[in-house]
């Protein structure tokens, strides 16, 4: 991976205590823990769309919390620029927050309802001192505009508005202090795909016109393949496979990419004649990880070495990361 | 008569007391025995309230306000509770987006299961061996230690196994599915399409599929019906929609999909759903189409035939246009 990206995960875990019954504390029992993020490490450069896809439960929402100091790592580093996030002070960390801004999925709850979009906006950047008073009217109409709202919205309350205009203050929340890196966690899930598509086009349009790298978040595989230029599939806590998107999409090279891909529905004529899953089985309980590679229990191409020994993250062929045992022969069908 | 249900000029209205919603305007359409009908549309176009409707589970203040459901040629709006009661548990069955709001906490899967089988009159074991068989059926494994247990033990792919075990045990002919597959992960929604799809062949149901998910009508619909704002704006068969997109909010809405080939750039529909508790005369899809004319807004446009077996509610007729 290259020289200085703009943000790095080196090994970041991030691990819950799983909360324990009276009887089981005075029992003893050894305290459990479930590691949401394992391990991860990944570059995002300047520029860059990087989108985290996988199923439920995988990590994503976690790995993003982690990376905005909402959760402290349990271990591992977080390089922004260079420097070690997790391990700076509170106060240090502050001073850098208005650097990396999070846009959430549920526009509906993470708008103060008493609140207007001016409100919300002026105390964004007055909090983070980031616009004089005199400037504060002409920002926050700029900030508007850029995602398509107009002044006269300005006086209302959250619940006036849709679901899609909501994401777009979200968005212009986090536009607001000048962000170097924007995390997108599902920003589009709760929207309708008319409405989805305004707001992914919106996205797009920032990120070319203030040259913003995102960190974009999704469990929409096409989504995903539409907006990003890299991407990293996760399963389990762990990533599984990294790389550019279209070679990544046309060719995967772990076998839970195939999957994914392949169990998406699909409008073509040939989808229809998908008779079996393209895959059996639950995800297993992220407390008791299945031993070796945590995707053997569901794989399809699973040996001894599998059920052995966890597969490391490795570059299987240039630019394109992989970790399973035995990589799809160019890719899976 | 091959129809196993048709309904005719429905309307279903929550009355309250400030505002009417129009949630179901005027909607007509059948299901042919043995097929699997789609209702597509986006959220709060309708879809939940039509397929409570048809076997009346209106939340209050909702009302049926006009119009016609007849199962098997029998009219059900004009049903008391009682009577429709024993339809819901018995020749219609329902499953529902999240099952954790049917299934019951507290009573272990098999007394569930029990419920339902109630009006068969089974010994005890042969209740036993049925709720057992209908579980292996929806490909749970160890049917037999999983009787046993309560929802909270299983997943959410699994407890959707378990509603529709549970729903399957009172052998409905018709299945009406809500919105089944909206809260599970891709891996484990393409499981239950195709556990849905081998079911009604095995036992010979027809099916009613409410969703959002364009993808998901095209792998399981035989028919389908687009909604909008309370109304049907197309109807056709799958792939003839998919084919030929007629109406402007049909052709709109794929293309504000990413395709799975090639990456062609997203066309939004612009705006938003307009609000249901406002009297809308004309094309409910005038303000953010394109192609809407001063003639659009005058008349609610009727469901017409544009192409055969295809009808499309649009002042245009030469719409056809390559998405
Ligand atoms: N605060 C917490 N305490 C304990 N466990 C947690 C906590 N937050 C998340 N988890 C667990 O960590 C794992 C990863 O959760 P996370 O929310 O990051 O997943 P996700 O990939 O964002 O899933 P989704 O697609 O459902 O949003 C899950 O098993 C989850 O139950
Ligand atoms: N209990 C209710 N009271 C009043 N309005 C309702 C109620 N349930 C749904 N609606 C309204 O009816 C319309 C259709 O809703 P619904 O049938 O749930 O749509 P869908 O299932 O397509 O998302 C929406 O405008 C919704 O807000
Ligand atoms: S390591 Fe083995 S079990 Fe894991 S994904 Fe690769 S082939 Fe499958
Ligand atoms: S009737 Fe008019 S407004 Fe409605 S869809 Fe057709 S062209 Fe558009
Ligand atoms: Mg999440
Ligand atoms: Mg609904």
């Amino acid at each position: 991976m290259s020289n200085t990206p703009l943000l790095r995960l080196e090994n970041v875990s991030t691990r819950f205590a799983i909360p324990q019954g009276i009887l089981d504390a005075v029992r003893k029992k050894p305290k459990q823990y479930l590691t949401a993020v394992d391990q991860v490490t990944l570059d995002v450069e300047s520029g860059d769309t990087l989108g985290l896809v996988g199923e439920s439960g995988c990590g994503k929402s976690t790995l993003a919390k982690t990376v905005i100091g909402l959760y402290q790592p349990t271990s591992g580093r977080i390089l922004f620029q260079g420097e070690d996030l997790a391990a700076m002070t509170r106060q240090q960390r502050r001073a850098r927050s208005g650097d990396i801004q999070m846009v959430f999925q549920d526009p509906y709850s993470s708008l103060n309802p008493r609140m207007t979009v001016r409100q919300v906006l002026q105390e964004e950047l007055r909090v983070h001192d980031m616009c004089p008073p005199e400037e504060m009217d002409r920002r926050i109409v700029e900030l508007l505009e850029m995602v398509g709202l107009t002044e006269q919205q300005a006086d209302r309350l959250p619940s006036a508005f849709s679901g899609g205009q909501r994401q777009r203050i979200g968005i212009a929340r986090a536009l607001a202090l000048n962000p170097k890196i924007i995390i997108a966690d599902e920003p589009v899930s709760a929207l309708d795909v008319s409405i989805q598509a305004q707001v992914i086009n919106l996205l797009i349009e920032l990120q070319q016109k203030l040259g913003l790298t995102v960190l974009f978040i999704s469990h929409d595989l096409q989504v995903v393949r539409y907006i990003s230029n890299r991407v990293a599939v996760m399963y389990l806590g762990r990533t599984m496979e990294l790389g550019e998107t279209d070679p990544l999409f046309a060719h995967p090279l772990h076998p839970y990419t195939d999957i994914l891909l392949k169990a998406a529905p699909r409008m073509t004529a040939e989808a229809r004649q998908k008779k079996t899953a393209a895959i059996h089985g639950d995800l297993p309980s992220p407390i008791h990880l299945p031993t070796g590679c945590r995707f053997h229990p569901r794989c399809p191409y699973a040996t001894d070495l599998c059920r052995q020994t966890e597969p490391e993250l490795r570059e299987v062929c240039p630019g394109r990361f992989c970790a399973c045992h035995h990589p799809l022969e160019g890719g899976g069908v | 008569m091959d129809n196993i249900l048709e309904v005719e000029h429905l309307k279903m209205y929550y009355c309250g007391k400030v505002e009417t919603v129009r949630a179901v305007d005027d909607v007509s359409f059948h299901v042919e025995r043995g097929e699997t009908f789609g209702i597509v549309g986006e959220s709060g176009c309708g879809k939940s309230t039509v397929c409570k409707s048809l076997v009346k589970m209106m939340p209050p203040p909702g009302r049926i306000v006009d119009g016609s459901v007849r199962y098997n040629g029998r009219e059900l709006t004009t049903l008391s509770e009682g009577q429709m009661r024993a339809v819901r548990g018995g020749e219609i069955g329902m499953i529902f987006q999240d099952p954790m709001t049917a299934l019951n906490p507290v009573m272990k899967i098999k007394d569930q299961i029990y419920e339902s089988l109630r009006r068969q009159k089974l010994s005890k074991k042969e209740m036993y061996a049925r709720g057992v068989e209908l579980l292996r059926l929806v490909d749970i494994p160890e049917p037999e230690k999983r009787m046993e247990e309560y929802v909270h033990q299983f997943s959410g792919g699994m407890r959707q196994r378990v509603m529709i075990a549970i729903t399957l045990a009172a052998n409905p002919k018709l299945l009406i599915a809500d919105e089944p597959t909206t809260a599970l992960d891709v891996t484990i929604q393409d499981q239950i399409i195709r556990l849905i799809g081998r079911l009604k062949e095995e036992l010979g149901m027809s099916v009613i599929i409410i969703t959002h998910d364009l993808g998901v009508v095209n792998e399981m619909c035989d028919r389908v019906v687009v909604m909008y704002a309370g109304h049907i704006v197309e109807q056709a068969e799958t792939r003839e929609l998919f084919d030929h997109p007629m109406h402007p909010y049909t052709q709109g809405l794929i293309r504000s999909l990413p395709r799975a080939e090639g990456r062609e750039k997203l066309e939004p529909i612009p705006g938003a759903p307009p609000n249901l508790a406002a009297e809308i005369p004309g094309c409910p899809f005038a303000d953010r189409c394109a192609r809407c004319t001063p003639a659009c807004r005058e008349a609610l446009p009727p469901l017409r035939e544009v192409r055969p077996g295809h009808l499309s509610a649009c002042v245009h007729d030469d719409l056809e246009v390559s998405v």
